[in-house]
Formats: structure tokens, C-alpha cells, sequence
């Protein structure tokens, strides 16, 4: 699933290149995509382009970004990139992830 | 390697907060429910220690050098320590003091398949001054590299197999003793008893051979007494004779074992009867289909031409009748029956007849020593069978043959 429409011509490409990689319908795979959902919702008007990639249907792109475990966040713009591990309930940290305040 | 570690660090952190579904392998994926794990983890903890803890066998793990990482109850009950001191010991398959018996192949020994060979061996120990034996059987636990890093050993107080298998053997030794002293008795015996009738033998033979002179050199000038008195002798004499040689034949009944073959018994009985030279007055009555019979035919030949001789001697009937016949018996046995009209037996001293020796009908049984009944039970016990008689005084008398053997009915 991704969200947001690809970029028209003109248009500023999105400031967010986020993937998030995820197990099926497991439990904490479940918890990180609403988090992330919600913030870019939320937070960043959309103007994200996330990519959720389910290991267990294919595992090849989770290989070449050296992922171990799921659920990760992986933040690959802004740069440098970041990585993430866990079901992101932690708003802090994912704030953190995505250089953006928290809100209070 | 400072991002390395830190994202190592990064996992573990999320492993413990238990926010990890799965582990991406590099062939697979590991999905984890963590709490399920945990809780299966325990089960099988449980599981284990139960079984350890429950058996009687006595489990030990050790490393690979010989020092002791754990025992169970069993096995410090066995060796007389509380498990807690044995731990950090040197483990000895003996406990105390090692004795026969050694380890097999070595500890970790690769099978051709590339598997752990477990290694087998028993060992004898000296516990609370008594002698005991264990089997022990030993594995090695590997890493990922092959390498043993604990041995585990398990082991199984045999003493009481061994004692009875001693016991067994004891025994064994005994019983090839008492049967060869058997066997040297028996033929002792025999031989004892061949000598014993061949002088007894001799003896009458020169009993009769002086008889006879006498009656040659004395013919017409002895007193009707004294006549009577040198046949007395005479007759005495030859009953003994026959005593002797019939005696001889009892003992000879089975001494040479016949194979058990696959007998016709229709062709059998007819022989068997024509073998009697019975006159063609007598009525003798035999069934159109005899089965085949696995059975050892001298043997057989034997009984019958006893019981039919008999049929015709005790039988003062006008119209001798015998028949024979047979009939099926439980349990997959087989009766073969002799019947007479002739003059039967009291009830009361039936069971006097398959003695040695024992005549009931002298006056009409005319020559005999009255061993042929003993004979036909002797062979019938060879066979396998009994011989039993059902007699009604003054009506007939029924000998049946009752015989464990394989038949095969003719078609």
C-alpha cells in the first residue's frame, strides 16, 4: 500500500521516503502501521510517500536494506537515513525518526 | 562497527520490550508471538525437568573434559552424594571405583549418515559394599560447528538382569550336568540290562536244554507225577524265555527314533491287519476314507497290530467282529479306535491292563506274557497320544488311540 499520489509535474517531490516493513497481521506489525498512518496524517499532510512491505510475502527488499527484524521503520529522506524497530508507539522516538516536534 | 553494535543493541532493546513479530533469516522468517514462546519455552522447561527428575534412570551432563554440569535426584540417590556436591566432580561411569568394562567408541563418535553415535557400555561399581552393574549410554551434544560442548549420560542400574542372567547360566550349567548324568544312567542301564537278559537267557536255554535230555533219557520210565513235574519245568522254563525277550522288546520300543512322515493310513491298517493272518471268518469292518496323518508308521503299526491281535485272542464269540476305525477329537486331534465283540473287561480291573506282565484272562488268552497292552501304551506315549480302554464285560471291548498329529485330509 502506498499513500499519497505520486508527485504532478511542477509539484515539490515529497519530503518523506519511508518504508515500513512488517510481518503479515501480527500483532506489533499492526500497532507501527497505524502510528505511522496517523503521524503522516497528522503530522505531515500526507506528503510522505510510504511504501509498507509485508516480509512474509516478500522479503527481498527487507535483504537488501539489511533489515532483521519486523516491524522496522526505515526513513530513507530525509536524509541521513533512519532506522526504527519496534511497533512505534513510542511518539518520541518516531518524532525523533521523522525530524519533526513532538507535538505536546 | 560502532553502527553495528549500536543496531545490535538496537534489536535486543526491541526484543526485550517484546515489539518484534518476526526475525528475518537468510532463507526464512521466524515469526515470533512472543508471549507464546515464553510460555511454551516454560512448558517444555517443565516438561523436561519432570522427566528427568521422575525416571529412574540416572541422567548426568558433563563437559566434554569430564566435569559435572548436572545429575538428577536419580542419580545422586543411586551414589549415595546429595546432588549439589557432585556438581563440579569429575564424573565417573563407576561412581566410586572404576571397574570392568570400558567405553566403547569415543564420545562424540560421527556415524557414516554424519549423526552422533550414542556410545553403549556397562560398567561395574561398588555401592555401599555391594557389587552393581550399569549400563550407560552416552551422547554428545554439539554446537553449530560440530564441536561437543556437554556430554550427557544416562544411565540404568542393571545389576538384577545380570545376577539373574548369572542365576540363568548357573542353572544351565546344572541341568547340561543332570542330563548328561541322565543320559550316562540310561545307557548304563541298557547296557545292564542287555547283559542281565542275555545271561538270564543263557540260563533258561540250559534249563531247557537239560529238560529235554531228561525227557530223552527218561522217556516212558517216569511216573505220571514226575512226567508232569519235567513238563512243569519245561513250560516254566519257555514262559520265562518269552518273559525275557518280551521284556527286551519293551525296552526296545522307541530306542531308535523314527521321522515323523506323512502316512497313508488306509494303506496302513490294511497292511497292518493282513499282517495278522486273521482267518477269513472273522469279520474286520474298516472305513472307505482314512485322512493322511504326519506320524512315525512303526510306531503305529505296532499299536494296532497289538490291539487286533487281542480282538481276535480275548473273543469267544461265533462271529468275531473287529472294527476299526477313527474319528476327529478336539483341539484338532484324532482317535483311531480297535472295537471287539469279544469278552471284555471289569470296569474294576480296566486299569490293570496296560501294566507290565498283567494277564487277566489266562485260560483264555493262551500264550502271551501279558506285555503287549504295556508295549502299545509305551509306543502311544512315543506318539505323542494316550491309548485308553471302554470295555463292557461279555459284550466287547474298545481300545482307542488318541493322537496329537498334523493331518492333512484327503481330498
Amino acid at each position: 500500500m502506498t499513500a499519497g499520489p505520486p508527485g504532478g509535474a511542477g509539484e515539490a517531490p515529497p519530503a518523506y521516503h519511508l518504508i515500513l516493513f512488517v510481518a503479515g497481521r501480527e500483532r506489533n506489525s499492526l500497532l507501527a502501521r497505524e502510528n505511522l498512518q496517523r503521524i503522516c496524517r497528522d503530522r505531515l499532510n500526507d506528503a510522505c510517500e510510504l511504501m509498507v512491505v509485508d516480509v512474509l510475502e516478500d522479503m527481498t527488499l527487507a535483504a537488501e536494506h539489511n533489515i532483521l527484524l519486523t516491524p522496522t521503520l526505515l526513513v530513507l529522506e530525509p536524509q541521513p537515513p533512519v532506522i526504527l524497530i519496534g511497533n512505534l508507539n513510542d511518539a518520541h522516538k518516531l518524532c525523533s525518526a521523522l525530524r519533526i516536534e513532538e507535538k505536546p | 562497527m560502532l553502527d553495528r553494535l549500536q543496531r545490535a543493541e538496537e534489536y535486543i532493546e526491541a526484543l526485550r520490550r517484546e515489539e518484534v513479530d518476526a526475525v528475518i533469516g537468510r532463507e526464512n522468517i521466524l515469526v515470533l508471538s512472543l508471549q507464546k514462546m515464553q510460555r511454551q519455552l516454560h512448558l517444555s522447561e517443565e516438561r523436561y525437568r519432570s522427566i528427568v527428575e521422575n525416571q529412574s534412570e540416572f541422567v548426568c551432563r558433563r563437559t566434554p573434559d569430564g566435569v559435572i554440569t548436572f545429575v538428577n535426584e536419580a542419580y545422586g540417590r543411586f551414589f549415595g552424594h546429595p546432588r549439589a556436591e557432585l556438581i563440579g566432580r569429575r564424573f565417573d561411569p563407576a561412581g566410586i571405583d572404576a571397574d570392568a568394562g570400558a567405553p566403547g567408541a569415543p564420545i562424540g563418535f560421527k556415524g557414516p549418515d554424519g549423526t552422533i553415535v550414542p556410545t553403549e557400555f556397562e560398567c561395574r561399581a561398588v555401592i555401599d559394599g555391594r557389587h552393581r552393574w550399569i549400563r550407560w549410554i552416552e551422547k554428545a551434544i554439539v554446537d553449530e560447528h560440530g564441536q561437543p560442548f556437554e556430554i550427557q549420560c544416562v544411565g540404568r542400574d542393571i545389576t538384577r538382569q545380570k545376577e539373574d542372567a548369572q542365576t540363568l547360566q548357573s542353572a544351565h550349567i546344572e541341568l547340561a550336568a543332570t542330563v548328561k548324568a541322565l543320559e550316562d544312567v540310561n545307557r548304563e542301564l541298557s547296557e545292564y540290562s542287555a547283559a542281565v537278559t542275555c545271561e538270564i537267557k543263557e540260563q533258561i536255554r540250559a534249563v531247557l536244554n537239560y529238560a529235554a535230555f531228561l525227557h530223552e533219557d527218561l522217556e516212558g520210565e517216569l511216573k505220571e507225577e514226575q512226567q508232569q513235574y519235567l513238563d512243569g519245568l519245561k513250560t516254566a522254563a519257555s514262559r520265562g524265555h518269552a518273559l525275557v525277550e518280551d521284556l527286551k522288546s519293551f525296552a526296545q520300543v522307541g530306542k531308535h527314533p523314527e521321522e515323523c512322515e506323512a502316512v497313508d493310513l488306509d494303506r496302513l491298517v490294511k497292511e497292518t491287519i493282513a499282517a495278522q493272518h486273521l482267518r477269513p471268518v472273522i469279520d474286520v469292518v474298516v472305513p472307505d476314507a482314512w485322512p493322511e496323518l504326519e506320524v512315525q508308521p512303526t510306531l503305529l503299526k505296532m499299536i494296532l497290530g497289538q490291539l487286533i491281535s487281542n480282538a481276535v485272542k480275548f473273543n469267544t464269540s461265533d462271529k468275531k467282529r473287529i472294527e476299526v476305525g477313527w474319528q476327529h477329537a478336539a483341539a484338532g486331534r484324532i482317535e483311531i479306535f480297535v472295537r471287539d465283540n469279544g469278552i471284555g473287561i471289569d470296569a474294576k480291573l480296566q486299569h490293570l491292563i496296560f501294566g507290565i506282565f498283567k494277564r487277566l484272562h489266562v485260560e483264555s488268552a493262551g500264550e502271551g506274557t501279558g506285555i503287549g497292552l504295556a508295549i502299545a501304551g509305551k509306543a502311544a506315549r512315543l506318539l505323542g497320544g494316550t491309548l485308553r480302554c471302554d470295555s463292557v464285560p461279555g459284550t466287547g471291548s474298545t481300545f482307542t488311540l488318541d493322537l496329537p498329529s498334523v493331518m492333512s485330509p484327503r481330498s
